[in-house]
């Protein structure tokens, strides 16, 4: 598989915003790969 | 700064009302002898620990942990130079500064980056969380499955 796909997050965000874009970020790679 | 430090540094603190941004100091002397003199006064602002202003980069002379008594004022406040860190130019001459939001920051950057580790890596999973560089910046590798327009796209919807 090509992994060349890069994604930045800045760790200052609050936690519960990063948390809530990573459970986003991994869902929709989820769908795309259905 | 509101959403990232909790604090909305154009609001007044004491009647609430928006204020306007006057001037921009970014001389480390300058910046210095401002904090010296509200410390002097007693209004130092809460970034300072004990009241004390660790000395900038500028001063060179005294060698790590002797305090320096403000110019002029021989009875004053103690400037105390930071012996872990020489900053090397105007940018690091900040991070020298020994203030109370440092530690929650890098806190709070470790635990999100504990916790984006948690949330996207494992055996199964196609992502990995890079080293990050500089610490404010996680850099997450996935599989290519869109051109990055598409992506961006993807995720803003």
């Amino acid at each position: 598989m090509e992994r060349e796909a890069f994604f930045a997050v800045g760790l200052i965000l609050q936690p519960e915003e990063l948390e809530g874009g990573a459970l986003a970020y991994r869902e929709y790679f989820a769908g795309l790969q259905t | 700064m509101a959403k990232v430090y909790e604090v909305d540094p154009l609001i007044c603190p004491r009647c609430r009302s928006e204020m306007k941004l006057i001037a921009v100091i970014t001389n480390p002397a300058e910046v210095a002898k401002i904090l010296r003199h509200l410390i002097k006064i007693g209004r130092a602002p809460p970034g300072l620990i004990n009241g004390q202003l660790l000395r900038p980069a500028t001063a060179r002379s005294a060698s790590p942990g002797t305090p320096i008594t403000p110019a002029g004022d021989p009875g004053g406040p103690a400037l105390t130079h930071s012996p872990r860190r020489r900053p090397a130019d105007r940018k690091s001459i900040y991070l020298s500064f020994d203030l109370p939001i440092i530690r929650p920051c890098r806190e709070r950057t470790a635990a999100n980056l504990a916790r984006l580790r948690v949330l996207l890596e494992g055996p199964d999973s196609p992502h990995r969380v890079l080293r990050r560089e500089g610490g404010w910046t996680a850099l997450i590798e996935s599989p290519r499955l869109l051109s990055e327009e598409e992506l961006a796209l993807g995720l803003l919807r």
